[in-house]
């Protein structure tokens, strides 16, 4: 029986032994991030010494993050190569259920990467904020509709509600500097 | 992604899976970067392996391939054959030391186990582990 995309009951079975899973999950990540930084390179042509200049790195150090057993990148380098691809970085410590999602697709095909493009993100941007606008009038036109049935109704109803409204705080947000510093811990 | 490739494993003639003994033999470390390794590989089509999870072999091993990982120092080298488009049958599980095979007849044990399953496929099983 499939929990979610790619996994199943007997799969998550096998990782009951806390050490064999931190295995797991460790050569997974070195894996997707050697296999990502080859496809990233071969899809713009770079050879290991052109990804090394525009990473300012020597071409042994991408070779060593090309190799899936090598284990000790750092969180600097990292963010370095994904500089040299115009690629953002992005480190988490998800649900388990999450996790198995996130890495369940390491075929070449899912490891194709656009860089930065102003023109690409304005128009998803735009695109999206039409979307909410849409969004926004629809629930306005709905909450007017119910206003006015509801003083048909009672000929009663008017500020009371808004005196009920609470301002809710701003949710506390974990700050990039904690999570750099997290993950360096780790 | 949905697994595209599959993993068959050598039965000796007792009717042991021996990559399934060999793999309960190890320690948790080696258990789950080999289990990491086969999901990695079941995602890609056998013609897409290459360096640096996996290697085919050359001079008296062809047709053999070697699944290649490293735990603490120790290079493991599960061996096989293509056994279909984009079937893998492990024969034998070896280790690499100064570029040479352990035990150093890996090779020809790997190949004569080859010659069994060819002979008789039910000398293969299923690979026992869950990859999706």
């Amino acid at each position: 029986m499939s929990f979610g995309y790619g996994w199943s009951e007997e799969f998550v079975a096998q990782f009951h032994d806390k050490e064999m899973r931190d295995a797991y999950v460790a050569d997974q990540i070195r894996t997707r991030i050697a296999l990502l930084i080859r496809a990233l390179r071969d899809d713009r042509e770079w050879s290991q010494t052109e990804l090394g200049r525009r990473a300012g790195k020597p071409q042994n150090v991408i070779s060593r993050l090309e190799d899936p057993d090598y284990g000790r990148l750092t969180l600097e380098t990292l963010l370095e190569v994904a500089a040299a691809f115009d690629l953002p970085l992005f480190i988490d410590m998800p649900e388990w259920e999450d996790w198995f999602d996130k890495v369940s697709d390491s075929s070449t095909r899912a490891l194709h990467r656009r860089g930065f493009d102003l023109n690409r993100l304005t128009e998803i941007a735009s695109g999206r904020n039409v979307e909410q606008g849409e969004i926004k009038s629809e629930a306005a036109a709905a909450f007017a509709n119910m206003l006015v049935g509801q003083q048909a109704m009672s000929g009663l109803y008017s500020v009371v509600a808004n005196q009920n409204v609470r301002q809710e705080e701003p949710k506390s947000r974990v700050t990039g500097a904690a999570l750099m510093a997290a993950a360096g811990a780790a | 992604m949905p697994v595209v490739s599959g993993f068959r494993c050598y039965v000796s003639p007792d009717g042991i899976d021996e990559i399934r003994a060999w793999y309960d033999r190890q320690p948790a470390k080696v258990r789950g970067k080999f289990l990491s390794r086969l999901r990695t590989l079941s995602q890609l089509q056998v013609n897409d392996w290459k360096l640096l999870l996996f290697r085919w072999l050359h001079d008296d091993c062809v047709p053999l391939g070697e699944i290649r990982f490293e735990v603490q120092n120790v290079q493991h080298r599960p061996l096989g054959f293509r056994a279909g488009e984009n079937l893998f049958t492990i024969t034998f599980c070896a280790r690499e030391k100064s570029n040479r095979f352990v035990p150093s007849n890996a090779c020809r044990q790997a190949l004569g186990k080859m010659d069994e399953i060819k002979k008789d496929f039910r000398r293969s099983n299923v690979l026992w582990l869950r990859l999706e």
